[in-house]
Parts: structure tokens; sequence; C-alpha cells
């Protein structure tokens, strides 16, 4: 049935995208733009300015069929260094996107170098594709959006850059020059009606560092978010071996890993908790970054500290050409991003976001009842961001930029304890109330630096602060006799310094080396009072302040030994203050282009290191409830450890399609895992804060997960289908005493399926995604029993569960859907969408609850979801 | 020939459904049978009997199953091994071999061994001293007061489940003090303050302490070598101008070691989990302790 409407609604979809209009129709195979720009001038009436010298010698391929001159036109032009820029109605103009003018002299060993940019914004792109095909050879640009080539001579090479979301651009260059600056079009995936008839596309590309992922803001934009809001995070689970912990809720899960042992960065900057509102949507706001990393296991050495996955995110510079400014309402909060040049050498981006749930509800109520008596009730509840790039360049070898992220969760309370849905029996005077004030957030000070010290030789320096900072203050009035408060606080700040020097000593070398320190600081404070009585209470007070150091050295090579080989060995050094502990972790990548579009296998092996770990109090009500409290290893717990192992390979066999497949093997060692699984916060007050008390609650583990992924990734003219399926075990046990059977993990999730289909027109956007994995492992019981109490001899019946995990939920299953309509109005670009949630309304099991004295065996499920539609509205100014 | 997208997505949609239909992950674990072993070793006081039922599967009426047949039972204490035999007419309990004088005495170990169908189920442990009351003190509230009456606190937002499923009534707090010798030694205490049945109530209990397992070292110590302990149960009424009525309070001080802590810490919530069984080869638990308790009526 569920299949059935999801069919229904896609066929509703392709219907509803082919009615559109289409006026102009161009073929062309193997034309001279020349000749195509003038039967384009006669389609269209729009004369093109530019330059015959420019295009003299190229040759054009493509289809169009449409209603859009500047996509017909863009349609020409794919694939060659030009940006269509409309100077009036009719008329066009095509603006070079090469440099050719070095702006520095020559290098005399013949080194290519330069810079890849956005060819609309100036900003850097880091992780675009630099290939020399007819040397065999190509690079990524690092965070500068710098690479380079060395030793090629003086000859004139060919010049493919490629970077997602961007317009794949050809080009030849003489490499006795330094300072090319390719800029790059980001037009092409939203351009309709285009077919660009060229093969060259289906080629792997080698410079993929193995395990990444690596998507630009504009292709995020385009894969389906939370509730409408466009979510780094929750885009990122639409990949082959990520998914999230809760429905719409939790950490993101890699490959069977903990949701703790992710880095998560911003600008060089490690952030602690990346959650708003209860982790429904992350601080990772899509349009505020310029492009997302993921690491996935075999993450390169320059990065440490983690187990599993490195997200490192990039917050754009702001606009080097134009300011801009576009506004977001969505149904969960409204945002704004506006960038502009401040100079010919200086940018800058300023984003906001802010939900506005008290706004509507109000933070504040007055009441008052029949005999007089007044209070005042709170509902307040909001979260908000604010992300702040200021980017300077002082001459063309170096650049500057400052980054500043804030972000926090507020919760605000003061209700009668017998709430409900009802919001009528609220509005009154309560003698027995809760107040429940927390919160939490995070603050990051970035500071880039980078210079190119010579042709060869690339700094990169970041300095940061980072802070995570939590507050849970809680007052319960269960009686008038009784009374319950709780101020508990979390704080952890990082400060680091990061060098980075990228050396270029040969064609078949890239080598980055770097040194790394940063000073974590701990503390939690926790004052709680309890009064059973006026005359009898409970008192918890205790603090904990911990300071440690961690450093790290590390190099990475980027080897080419031949055309279809490159090798990426690394090792990572680090010791960690507290404990003295010294490890190394080596890592090492190969990847094999059999046949360019048929077949590149790639192969990792990695070890990593995490010092921190994520613990929780799993006794007490009272406190730890939002916060997230990393400790530091040496206090009860070495670090924890793992390896993977990965082989996967690629294939361009299918016209304008990514096939991938990835099978991967991962252990770990020393990962806490709870001493007591069922064990979780039933009482008022715990043992406490102490880190050896609550590291007491947890036992050393060992974990192990293998898997296989399969990945397809589809995009033509209008078509965005992004597919994945993954068979994953995930299993843990503890070893600390004795080693217990391996059981599954929490999150294993044997088999996981995901897939969104886009289809981006004119004036539509509509798109549909669907979500179907295993249910997650619970412990279900085998039998019943009785027990008597040993002084009053009354009977209790348990259920017995022999094993952890031994049982599932059902299967998950939710399919969203989404329309957007795009229009000018009052000088602006306007977007207004509809998303909905569980379109059909498939309440799914997210836990279960067993009562062993009912008679009938039986669960009782805790439902998710259901149906929520959720409006926004985009402008762009 | 160029691949159409509508191919693509037929093909992709197809496989969802033939992995969405083909994959079954629900696993219903099978009943084995296992055996349920109690016993409670009183300190100075006659061998108690032990309770040897069976696991029912989960289809099965909820009644205690004995054994489909006799297991051979004995107990190692105090330099003595001591058979148990079925009692005549409880199919579930076992009795010491009559003529056992045996009282295990503070400090003695023990172990207990199950032998049923080939299996050994087996439980040690060792008596802690002798524990005994030496003050009560009651104080209950003067007039009742306004009470939430919530048994948990159970919010998510996964489920956008907002009820806190909480109500209001009345009560009568009553502290209770207790007090009690103190051994020096490291062992741990539960205090219960159990009134008459028809009063207690869980919904009230949640925010109040009418039961406590601590360790004995953080009790409040006292003149002459005793140890106090203080808790609050509830009392409750129909209204707030309704009288205190009259009650029996038991009073309930039970000492025992870590592993005792750890099961009476981990029973009280069936709803969520088994208690910690320190019997090897079946569940249950075979426990050292030493009771003393006091009833004693509460009234205006």
């Amino acid at each position: 049935m569920l299949i059935r409407i999801a069919l229904l609604l896609l066929f509703a979809i392709l219907a509803l995208s082919e009615a559109e209009a289409q006026t102009i129709r161009l073929q062309f195979r193997d034309t001279p733009v020349s000749e195509a720009l003038q039967s384009y001038t006669e389609e269209s009436g729009v004369d093109v300015v530019y330059s015959p010298l420019l295009v003299a010698g190229l040759r054009t391929s493509c289809r169009y069929r449409g209603t859009s001159e500047r996509d017909a036109l863009i349609c020409i032009m794919s694939g060659h260094p030009f940006r269509v820029d409309a100077i009036s109605r009719r008329q066009a103009v095509l603006i070079p996107l090469v440099d050719n003018e070095p702006s520095d002299p020559g290098d005399p060993t013949g080194i290519l170098s330069g810079f890849v940019v956005d060819g609309a914004s100036g900003e850097a792109l880091h992780g675009a594709h630099v290939i020399l095909p007819g040397v065999g050879s190509g690079a990524v640009t690092n965070e500068a959006g710098f690479f380079a080539f060395p030793g090629l001579g003086s000859r004139p090479v060919s010049v493919v850059v490629t970077y997602l979301g961007y317009s794949r651009l050809d080009t030849t260059v003489t490499a006795s020059s330094s300072f090319r600056r390719f800029a790059l079009d980001p037009a092409t995936f939203l351009v309709s009606g285009v077919v660009v008839e060229e093969e060259a596309e289906r080629r792997a590309d080698l410079t993929i560092t193995p395990g990444l992922i690596s998507v630009s803001s504009r292709e995020l934009q385009q894969l389906p978010g939370t509730f409408g809001n466009t979510d780094v995070l929750e885009s990122l689970k639409w990949l082959p071996g990520v998914q999230r912990t809760g429905e719409a809720t939790g950490g993101l899960l890699v490959r069977g890993s903990g949701p703790d042992q992710n880095l998560y960065l911003i600008d060089g900057a490690p952030i602690y908790h990346p959650w708003h509102a209860f982790s429904l949507i992350s601080t990772f706001q899509t349009d505020t970054f310029k492009d997302v990393s993921l690491y996935r296991g075999a993450f390169p050495a320059e990065f440490g500290g983690r187990l599993s996955a490195v997200l490192d995110a990039e917050l754009r510079d702001g606009s080097r050409d134009e300011p801009s400014a576009t506004i977001e309402v969505s149904g969960l909060n409204a945002s704004f991003l506006m960038e502009s040049p401040i100079s010919d050498r200086s940018s800058f981006m300023l984003s906001g976001r802010r939900s506005y749930i008290d706004r509507l509800i109000g933070r504040t109520h007055p009441v008052e009842d029949a005999s007089g008596r007044r209070d005042t009730l709170r509902t307040g509840y909001y979260f908000y961001d604010w992300s702040a790039k200021f980017s300077f360049r002082p001459d063309s070898r170096s650049s500057v930029s400052v980054s500043w992220y804030a972000g926090q969760d507020v919760l605000d309370l003061r209700l009668p304890f017998d709430l409900s849905l009802d919001f009528n029996s609220w509005l009154r005077p309560a003698d027995l109330f809760f107040e429940v004030d927390q919160s939490w957030g995070n603050r990051i000070l970035s500071t880039r630096y980078q210079r190119l010290l010579t042709s060869r030789l690339f700094l990169s320096t970041v300095l940061f602060h980072s802070e995570y900072r939590a507050r849970e203050n809680t007052f319960i009035r269960p009686s008038q006799t009784s009374a319950v408060a709780s101020d508990y606080s979390v704080d952890l700040e990082d400060t680091g310094l990061r060098v980075v020097l990228d050396w270029y000593p040969s064609l078949a070398h890239q080598v980055r080396v770097g040194a790394e320190t940063v000073r974590h600081r701990f503390g939690s404070d926790l004052d709680a009072l309890v009064d059973y009585t006026p005359t009898l209470s409970e008192p918890l007070v205790q603090s904990s302040q911990t300071t440690t150091t961690e450093a790290s050295v590390f190099i990475q090579d980027i080897w080419t030994p031949g055309p279809t080989v490159r090798v990426f060995p690394g090792v990572r050094a680090s010791v960690f203050g507290k404990g003295g502990y010294v490890r190394i972790a080596p890592r090492l990548s190969v990847q094999w282009a059999i046949d360019p579009t048929w077949l590149i296998i790639r192969g990792a092996a990695s070890s990593h290191v995490q010092y921190l770990q994520r613990i929780r109090d799993r006794n007490a009500f009272l406190y730890d409830l939002v916060s997230s409290r990393w400790v530091p290893v040496g206090s009860g717990a070495d670090p924890a450890r793992s390896s993977q192992f990965s082989l996967g390979a690629e294939s361009h066999v299918l016209p304008r399609t990514i096939l991938r497949v990835n099978g991967f093997v991962r252990a770990g060692r020393g990962t806490l895992l709870p001493e007591d699984e069922f064990q979780s916060k039933d009482g008022l007050l715990g043992p406490g804060i102490e880190v050896a008390t609550l590291l007491g609650q947890y036992d050393s583990g060992e974990e192990r997960s293998r898997g296989i992924e399969l990945g397809m990734e589809t995009r033509s003219d209008r078509w965005t289908l992004i597919g994945s399926f993954t068979r994953m075990r995930s299993e843990n046990r503890i070893i600390e005493s004795h080693p217990q059977p391996w059981r599954p993990s929490r999150f294993d999730t044997p088999r996981a399926f995901t897939v969104v289909v886009a289809r981006e027109g004119n004036r539509w956007e509509l798109g549909t995604s669907i979500d179907w994995r295993s249910g997650y492992p619970v412990s279900v019981p085998s039998a019943r029993y009785q027990l008597e109490d040993p002084v009053s001899g009354e009977t209790t019946w348990y259920y017995h569960r022999p094993e952890l995990n031994n049982g599932r939920l059902p299967a998950y299953f939710r399919m969203d859907i989404r329309a957007a309509y795009r229009f000018r109005m009052a000088q602006a670009q306007w977007s207004t969408g509809l998303t909905i949630y569980n379109l059909i309304n498939h309440r799914n099991v997210v836990s279960q609850s067993w009562d062993p004295s009912r008679p009938e065996a039986r669960p009782d499920n805790r439902l998710g979801l259901p149906l929520l539609p959720m409006l926004d509205v985009v402008i762009d100014l | 020939m160029r691949q159409t997208p509508y191919r693509t997505i037929l093909t992709v949609l197809t496989a969802v459904w033939v992995l969405t239909l083909t994959s079954c992950d629900a696993v219903v674990p099978a009943h084995e049978e296992d055996i349920v072993i109690e016993a409670w070793l009183d300190t100075g006081q006659e061998l108690p009997a032990v309770r040897i039922t069976s696991t029912n599967a989960l289809g099965s009426p909820l009644s205690a199953s004995p054994l489909e047949s006799p297991a051979r039972v004995e107990l190692d204490v105090a330099g003595s091994r001591i058979a148990y035999l079925p009692a005549s007419g409880d199919p579930l309990r076992y009795l010491p071999q009559p003529g056992t004088t045996v009282r295990p005495e503070a400090g003695d170990r023990f172990e207990l061994r199950v032998e049923h169908e080939g299996r050994e189920s087996t439980a040690l442990g060792r008596m802690p001293s002798m524990i005994r009351l030496t003050d009560i003190s009651v104080l209950a509230a003067s007039e009742p007061t306004p009470v939430v009456l919530l048994d948990s606190l159970n919010l998510g937002l996964d489920s956008l489940a907002l009820d806190v499923n909480a109500t209001t009534g009345f009560m009568y707090p009553v502290q209770v003090s207790v007090s009690w010798e103190d051994n020096g030694e490291d062992d741990w205490i539960e205090a219960r303050l159990k009134p008459s049945s028809e009063f207690s109530s869980s919904l009230i209990d949640f925010f109040l302490l009418p039961s406590q397992v601590f360790p004995e070292s953080s009790a409040e110590p006292g003149a002459g070598g005793v140890r106090t302990w203080q808790g609050v149960y509830a009392l409750p009424v129909a209204a707030a101008d309704t009288p205190m009525p009259e009650h029996s309070l038991n009073v309930i001080l039970i000492r025992g070691d870590d592993r005792f802590a750890q099961f009476a810490t981990s029973r009280n919530t069936p709803e969520r989990r088994e208690p910690i069984s320190n019997v090897n080869g079946g569940l249950g638990f075979v426990g050292g302790i030493s009771v003393d308790s006091l009833r004693v009526n509460v009234s205006r």
C-alpha cells in the first residue's frame, strides 16, 4: 500500500513537472561555439557580447528545449571557461572564467598553481578537483582553494576543474605561469532544459580522498531537511552509511559508530553539541556554509580526536561580487543571510536564525483565578544562531578570515503539574507546579591566516576558541510541604592552534604536515536540594573542574606513482596531558583506476584515538537532562581506539550516474558502555557529578561493525536522484571484568534504504524522500517469573530478558514530500514551499515497554510523529 | 541510449519494494525454562525455606510454576552441609532436613547449590551482623496538604507526548526517624516505611522518601553508637478537611552486602527491568541479611 501511494505521488510529480511551456529549441553536435551563438541569437533574439578571439577553436555539443534565454546560453557555453551575465533583457555577455594573465611572474620550473573560486561570489572553493588529463595528474584544492602542479615545463596543458554543484571547466593554460584563478559557474544544476552532450563527465575522479563525501552548500540545499529547514546533518543522512539516532532527532551515526564518535568542525573549531530543539535540527544551517566535507572512517591524518567520522564545514566567505540578502521563514524558525564585498580585498557574511514558537504562544502568561489570586505562567522556548565571517586579502598571496558562531537554546517553563494538551486547563494559578530554566549552546571564534610562501609551500594556521555551556535550573513544588530545587551547569572550553604546511615537491607528491595543540577545560557544578518536609532535606552540592592539554603532529602524503594509482599514507601522533597517554595513529588509503569510466577501486586502513568521551548520569532526573557532558580519559578510563578497513568501487558506466559500493570492517576498544543497560533515570538525586562517579556507571567495552553500502547518484538537467542501501551489523560488549557475549549495539541497523527524488523546474521544485530501515534493537523478554519480598512475602512478577538487544522494533518507514514554487515579486525572488513530514501518517514505533503484571504478554508501543505539514518562504533580495 | 529518469526512478522504487517485503528483522526469543531460586538467610535465625520455581512462558497464566521434577538442594553454612527436602503441601518450597539446628551467625559464608535435571545453580554470600532497631519517632502533619499524583517524569519529544499524566489530591506527609545500632562495618541498609496497604500509593511516593537503600556509613551517626535514617511517607486522604486516619506503620530495616543492595535497588521497577541476580545458572536471589522491624500505630 505504501509503495502504491509513493508511486502515485511520483507520477503526479512527473505529470506536473512536464506541464511547463517550451519555446527555445537548440541542438548542436560538435559545432563551433561562434556558430552556435549565432544560431542562439536568431532563435532567442538575444544578442551575445563576447570576444571572438576567446571562443576561437571552441566547440560545443548540447541540446536545449525550454523557455529561458539564459539557460539556453549556458547550455551552449557549458564546459567552457565563461560565465553568462545578462546586461539587459535582450543582451547577454560572456565573461572569461580563467584569468589568463598571471598576477605574478612565471615560475621557471614550470609550476602551475592557483586558486579555484566561485565564479559568482569569488569565494574560494575547498575540495575542488583540478585535473590535468594529458599529464595524468590531479589535485584537490585546500581550504584556500589552492592547488599546485610542479615540474610541468613550459608547454601548454589542458586543465579540467570540477566541483559538485558547479559547472565543469575545461581550458588550456601555459604551465610556465603561476597563480591561475579558475572560476566555476554555479549555475549548472539550476539550469533547466539543458542536455550537455559530453562523455567526459563519465570518468571517476582519482583526486577524491577515500571515505570523503564532499557536498557543496548548493547541493545540500537540494536535499530534503527537517520540517522545511535546510539542515546539513539532516541532509547527510541520505548518504550511504549515515543515519540519525532518532526519528527526527538525535545524533549522527556513521558506519555503526556511536553519536559521540564524530568530530564536528566549523572553520576548524570543534563544536561539541551541534543540535537545537532537543536534537530536532542541527546548528549547521545549510546556506551559511560554502561546503561541507564528511569523512567516513579513514579520515586524513590532519584530523584526530574521534573514532568514526569528521564533519568539516566552512562558513561562506561573503560575496566578493555584489551584496545579496536572503530571508527565510520556515515552520520552526526565521533566518536571514547577508553577504557583501566591503572593498576589493575584503568581504563579510552575516547570518542569523531564531525560532519563533515562543512569539506565537507567548513567553509569559499572567493568570488570575476567581478568588483574585494571581500567578505568571511561563512557556518560553527558543533557539538562535549567529554566524559571521570577515575575509580579508592583504595581497594576492595571503588571506585572513575571522569566523564567529554563537548559538543557544533557552527553555523557560513554569507550568502546573497536571498539564495536558488541553491548553485552557493550564491558565490558572497553580499551587503545585514545576519550573524549568535551561539553556545550552556553543560559541566559536576562529581566525585563519593563509599564505602562499612560495609556489610550492602553502601555510595555513587556525587559532580557535570553542565553548559549550549548559545550565539546568529546576524547581518543583509537588506538594505544599515539599520542594525540589536544582542548579546544574556544564562548561567545556577548547582553545587551540593548528599550523598546517602544504608542500608540493613534485608532481608525484603533495605533502601536508602540521601540528596542533588544544587546551581543554572541563567544569561542572551541581547544587541540588530536595525538601521532603519542612524539617527533612537532602542536599547534594558538588563541583568538578579539570584542565588538560592535547597535542598532535601529523604528516600526510598524496603520492601519485602513476596516472591510475594514488596513495595517501599518513600518520598522526598525539599526547594527552591527563594520564600522559601517547598514541600513534597511522592511516593509508589507495585508489586505483582500472578504467576511469568503468571501475575505480578505493581501499583504506586507518587507526584513530579518542581522548574525550560523552557520558551521562543514569540515575537522576534532576540534572544532566539536556546537557552533553564530555569527560577526559585518565580518570578511570583509557583512550578509546578504533581501526577501520574499507574497500570500495565506483563506476560511471551509466550516463550522469555514479554507482558506488563500499564494504567496511570496523573495530574499537575502550569505548564506554553502561554497566547496567537497564538502569535509566528514575530518581530525583543520583550519585553526583564527579567524573569518577559518572565513570563508575560505565564499563570499558569493545565494539565492532561491518557492512556494505550501495549508493547511486543520478543528476540530469532537472532531476536529482540519490539512493542508498546499507547492509550493516554493529555490535559491542563489556570487557572490563570479564568479556561478555557480543550483542547488537543500541542503534544496530542491519538494513537501511533511503531514496531522494527531486525535480527542479522553471518555477516548481518538487521532491519526495523515503526512509526505510530495520527497527532498532530492543531487549525482548522470553519468560516471566515471580519473586517474593523477603519481609512481607508480597510477590512481584518480572519479565526475564536473557539477552540484551535480542529483538527489534518494527521496521521504520517514512515518506516526506515537498513542493516549492518560485516567483518574482517586489524586485525579489520568492520561493514558497510546503513540506509534509510523514505523508502517509505511518506512526512508527519508537520504543516499547512491558508491564509484567498484565495477564497478556505484549508490549506497549510508543509511537513517533504523525503527519506534519510545514510551510516555508524564502526571499532572495 | 539515454537513460530516462523515469526508468531509473521506477527501478529504485522497485528495489525499495523488494527490500521492504523481503526484510524481516523481528525476533521472538524462544522460551527456555530457567530455574528461579529465592532464599533469605537471616543472621541468628533458623534456616529459611528455599523457594524454587521455574520461569513461565510468555503465554502462560500468571501463577508461579513449580519444577516438573524435584531438585536436589544443599546449603553449606557455618561449616555444615544441610540438605533441603521438598515441603509437603507446597510444591514451590524446600525445607531443611528435619532436626537441623544450624543458625547462621555474622560473618559466616554460605553457598546454596541446586541441582535439577543435570544442571547446577549456585549462589554465594556472607551473613551480616545482626541489626537492631533502637528508636522510632513519628511526626505527622497537622492538616492535609495538596499533592501531585505522579509516578514518574516521562516526556517524549519524538511522540509529542507532553502529557505528564499527573493529577492532584491530598495527603498527610508523615516523617519518621529510625535509629539502629551501628556495627561499624561496610554494609548496606534498606529502610522501609510501610503504612497499612490501603494507604500505599506510588503516585505520591515519587517526591517523598518512603524507602531507601544506602551505605550504612552514610547514615547520620548519633550518640551511643547508633545511626539514624529519616524518611517520609504519604497518607492519602480524600479532601482538604479529612482528619488523619489512624493506621499502622511497619518500620523495616534490612542489613545486607553490596550484592543485596544491587538487588534491592533493581527490583522496584518491574515494568522496566528484572532484579539483579546472584544465582549462577539461574534467576532470583539468595541473600544473607539481617532484618528488624516494628509495627506501630499512628494516630492524630
